[in-house]
C-alpha cells in the first residue's frame, strides 16, 4: 500500500494560444486551460503503481475554485483517490519559492508520503526547477526527468535521458521523482470514470494556512518567440557562378538559416 | 463559443477529443477508403463508453447525459470528417435509447449490454421503397401467431446491414411493421427489436442486399427482405399499433445527434480553411484571408453553423430535461420544433460550408488528396434525408406553428 501525492499545474494549452498582431502579447483569456501534459504523465505512473499494489494517490494543485475543480476532477476521473486546492486567487503570481513551500507544508500537514510524483516541467512555462527545489527542501531522494518509471518489488527504477546519455537509477522510497510526457500514454477516463468523479471531494486549504510569506512575481509582459529570418540574395549571372553560389547556400544551411 | 458546460460534460469532451486524436484521426481517410471501420476500433470505442451513453446503467448503458452523447458525435465527427464513424456511433446511442425508453424489460436485458460493449449494432430499420418519407405509408407487415409475430415485407436504404451480419453478437434495429388494419393510417403500425443475427447466429428468412455508397464510406448501407420472418412478442417495442408514436420520439432523438455530427464535421472542414486561408498567397504576397471577398463569407459561414449549434445544444438540453429529468411541464412533442430547427440547420450549414471550402482550395480542393471531399460528401447523407429529408423538417415546423389543419388541404 502506497500513498503517492501528485502535484499537477492548469497549464495553457500553449498551441491553441492566439496573439493581438499589434502588442504581440497572448490573448490568454481565449486559451483554453487543462492539466499539463507531463503532470498527466505522473499522475499515470503514479496510478500504475496503485493499480498493482493499491494504496492512495492524492493530487495538489494551486488554484481557485472556479477555476481549477475541473481539473481535480479530471484527476479524479483518471483514478486519483482524493485531492487537495490550495486555494488563493493569486496563483499565477506566486514565486516558485513559495510554490517550493507551499508543498513542502502540504506533505508535513497531510504526508508522509511514500512517493511524490511530478511532472518534470509544466506545458506553459517549463522551467523544470519545482520538483529539484521540492525534493532539496524536504530532504528526500530526487530523480528528475523520468522517461521510463517501473516500480517492482519495493523498488523504483527510472531511466533518464540526459544530453549525455541514457542513465538508469535503483532507489527505494520515499523518493521524488518527475517524469517527462515521454513516459507513458496517459489514461483516456471513460465516461463512467467521469461520472463517478462528478461525486468526490476535494479539500480547499487557504494557502495562509500553509506558508506565512508569500512571495510574488509579476509578469511584465509576454511576448510570441519569432523565429528571426535573414533575406540573402546571390545573383548568378553566368553557369561557372552558379557551383559557387549553390555552395554559398550550403553553407547558410549548415550553419542554420 | 459560449455556452454552459457542466464540468464532467467539459471533462468528457476533452476524454472525446484525446480519444478521436489517438485512434480515429490517424485511420478516418483509410476507413473512407476501404469501406469499413475495423472491429477493434469499435471494440474500443465500446471500452470508452461511447455507445448506449443515454441508456441506464441497469441495462448496460452509461447513464450519461444527452448532452454527452450529443458532445460525442459532434467530437467523432470533427475527427472524422467523413462521418462514418460518428454516424455509426450515433445510431448505437439514438436507437438504443429509444429502445431502453419503451422495449420490454427482457429485450433491453438481452440487447443493450452487448449494443454498450460494441459487439452488436442496434440502428433503424423504417424507410421502404415507397418513400421514406412516408413512414406511415409503409407495407411491412407482421401477424401474430401465438407468442410470435411473423414478419414479411421489404426494407430499403437501411445503415448498418453489413455491420449486424459481421459483428460476434450481430445486431439490428428498431424495426417498424404494420400490424393493425390498413384503415387505420399511421395508428397500425408496432414497432419491434429486429435480430436478423444474435448471438452469432444468423436467423432464417432474412435476405440482404449491400449498396454502393458515395460517401461516409466506412459504414454500409443496404437493404433486406423479410420472409416469415419471426420475432418473438419480447421483441416487441412498446403497445401494438403505437410504433408511429415511439419512432417519432426516436427520430426527434437521432436527429439532434445527426446535427451534431454535421457540425464537428463542418467546423474541421473551417479550420482547415482557416489554415489554408491564411497561409495561401497570391497577387503580390497577399494572404486569402485578406480578400474582404474571402473573410465576410468566412464570418458568415461560421455565423451559420454556431446559429445551428445553438440549436442542437438546445435541444439536446429539452432531451435531458423530458426524459433524464423527467420535467413534468414537457412532452415528447415539445422537441419537434427545437429538432426539425437542428436537424434543417446543421446539415445544410455543413454542406454549404464544404462547397465553399472546396472552393477556396481551388484545384487542390478538387485532387483527393485534399480530403474535403470526403466531409462533403459524408455530411451530404443528411440534407438528403438521412434520419428525416429536409423538406420533412420544414414540414414539422410549419405545421407545429400554424397548424395542422392549415397545411394538409
Ligand atoms: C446514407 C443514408 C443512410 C440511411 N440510413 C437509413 C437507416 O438506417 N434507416 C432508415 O430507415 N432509413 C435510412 N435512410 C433513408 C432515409 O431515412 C430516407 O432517405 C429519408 O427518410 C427520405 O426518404 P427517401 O429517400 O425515400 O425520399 P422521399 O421520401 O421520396 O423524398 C424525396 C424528396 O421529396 C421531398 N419530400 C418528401 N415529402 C415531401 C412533402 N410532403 N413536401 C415536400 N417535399 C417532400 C423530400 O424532402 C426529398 O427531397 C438513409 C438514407 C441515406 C441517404
Amino acid at each position: 500500500m502506497m500513498k503517492i501525492l501528485v502535484p499537477i499545474k492548469l497549464c495553457y494549452d500553449v498551441g491553441q494560444m492566439k496573439f493581438d498582431s499589434n502588442t504581440g502579447e497572448p490573448i490568454l483569456d481565449a486559451v483554453p486551460r487543462s492539466m499539463g501534459e507531463a503532470d498527466r504523465c505522473a499522475l499515470e505512473e503514479a496510478l500504475k503503481i496503485k493499480d498493482s499494489i493499491g494504496g492512495e494517490v492524492v493530487v495538489v494543485t494551486i488554484g481557485e475554485a472556479r477555476t481549477h475543480s475541473k481539473m481535480l476532477r479530471d484527476a479524479f476521473a483518471m483514478g486519483a483517490t482524493g485531492g487537495y486546492l490550495v486555494s488563493t486567487g493569486d496563483y499565477d503570481k506566486i514565486d516558485l519559492n513559495t510554490v517550493t513551500m507551499i508543498f513542502k507544508a502540504l506533505v508535513e500537514a497531510t504526508g508522509p508520503y511514500d512517493l511524490i510524483i511530478m511532472g518534470a516541467g509544466s506545458t506553459d512555462t517549463h522551467s523544470s526547477l519545482l520538483p529539484p527545489m521540492l525534493g532539496a527542501k524536504l530532504g528526500i531522494k530526487t530523480v528528475v526527468g523520468i522517461d521510463k518509471l517501473e516500480y517492482a518489488d519495493g523498488e523504483i527504477t527510472a531511466v533518464c535521458t540526459y544530453g549525455d546519455g541514457s542513465y538508469t537509477y535503483k532507489l527505494k522510497p520515499p523518493a521524488l521523482l518527475s517524469v517527462t510526457s515521454e513516459a507513458n500514454l496517459p489514461r483516456i477516463p471513460t465516461i463512467k470514470d467521469i461520472l463517478r468523479a462528478k461525486k468526490m471531494k476535494f479539500e480547499e486549504l487557504s494557502v495562509e494556512s500553509l506558508v506565512e510569506n508569500i512571495g510574488k512575481v509579476d509578469v511584465l509582459g509576454i511576448e510570441k518567440y519569432i523565429v528571426p529570418r535573414k533575406k540573402l540574395i546571390w545573383e548568378v549571372d553566368s553557369e561557372d557562378k552558379l557551383a559557387e553560389a549553390l555552395e554559398n547556400i550550403l553553407s547558410v544551411l549548415r550553419e542554420g538559416v | 463559443m459560449y455556452f454552459e458546460f457542466t464540468e464532467d460534460e467539459e471533462i468528457f469532451r476533452e476524454s472525446v477529443e484525446e480519444f478521436s486524436r489517438r485512434y480515429i484521426e490517424p485511420i478516418w481517410v483509410d476507413i473512407d477508403e476501404k469501406n469499413t471501420i475495423p472491429f477493434d476500433l469499435i471494440k474500443k470505442m465500446g471500452e470508452q463508453g461511447l455507445f448506449a451513453i443515454p441508456v441506464s446503467e441497469e441495462y448496460g448503458g452509461m447513464g450519461g447525459s444527452f448532452m454527452m452523447t450529443t458532445i460525442a458525435a459532434e467530437v467523432i465527427a470533427y475527427y472524422d470528417p467523413a462521418v462514418a464513424i460518428a454516424v455509426y456511433m450515433l445510431l448505437n446511442n439514438g436507437w438504443p435509447m429509444a429502445l431502453d425508453l419503451y422495449g420490454t424489460d427482457e429485450a433491453k436485458g438481452e440487447i443493450l449490454p452487448k449494443v454498450a460493449s460494441g459487439d452488436a449494432f442496434f440502428g433503424i430499420a423504417s424507410t421502404e421503397s415507397h418513400g421514406g418519407s412516408d413512414v406511415a405509408g409503409i407495407k411491412s407487415f407482421a401477424k401474430k401467431e401465438g407468442d410470435v409475430w411473423i414478419a414479411n415485407g421489404e426494407k430499403v436504404f437501411i445503415s448498418g446491414v453489413r455491420e449486424v451480419q459481421e459483428l460476434p453478437a450481430g445486431g439490428g434495429w428498431f424495426y417498424l411493421a404494420k400490424t393493425g388494419s390498413l384503415d387505420w393510417g399511421h395508428r397500425n403500425i408496432t414497432a419491434f427489436a429486429l435480430l436478423p443475427k444474435w448471438n452469432g447466429e444468423l436467423k432464417n428468412g432474412f435476405k440482404p442486399t449491400l449498396y454502393e455508397e458515395i460517401g461516409r464510406g466506412g459504414l454500409s448501407s443496404g437493404g433486406f427482405i423479410l420472409e416469415d420472418f419471426e420475432i418473438e412478442d419480447k421483441y416487441r417495442i412498446g403497445e401494438e399499433n403505437k410504433g408511429f408514436y415511439y419512432v417519432l420520439e426516436g427520430f426527434n432523438i437521432a436527429r439532434i445527434l445527426v446535427a451534431a455530427a454535421c457540425l464537428g464535421s463542418a467546423q474541421w472542414a473551417l479550420d482547415q480553411a482557416a489554415e489554408w486561408l491564411k497561409n495561401r498567397k497570391l497577387f503580390n504576397g497577399r494572404r486569402l484571408s485578406s480578400f474582404q471577398g474571402i473573410h465576410f463569407r468566412y464570418a458568415e459561414l461560421y455565423a451559420e453553423l454556431e446559429a445551428a449549434r445553438l440549436f442542437t445544444y438546445r435541444a439536446a438540453r429539452l432531451v435531458d430535461k423530458l426524459y433524464m429529468e423527467k420535467d413534468p411541464t414537457l412532452k415528447p412533442r415539445d422537441l419537434n420544433i427545437p429538432v426539425a430547427l437542428a436537424k434543417l440547420k446543421a446539415p445544410e450549414a455543413a454542406v454549404r460550408i464544404y462547397e465553399e471550402v472546396l472552393k477556396w482550395y481551388g484545384a487542390y480542393g478538387y485532387m483527393k488528396e485534399s480530403n474535403i471531399y470526403r466531409g462533403w460528401l459524408g455530411t451530404f447523407s443528411y440534407v438528403i434525408g438521412a434520419e428525416g429529408a429536409q423538406n420533412i423538417m420544414r414540414l414539422i415546423i410549419a405545421r407545429d406553428l400554424l397548424g395542422g389543419e392549415y397545411i394538409r388541404e
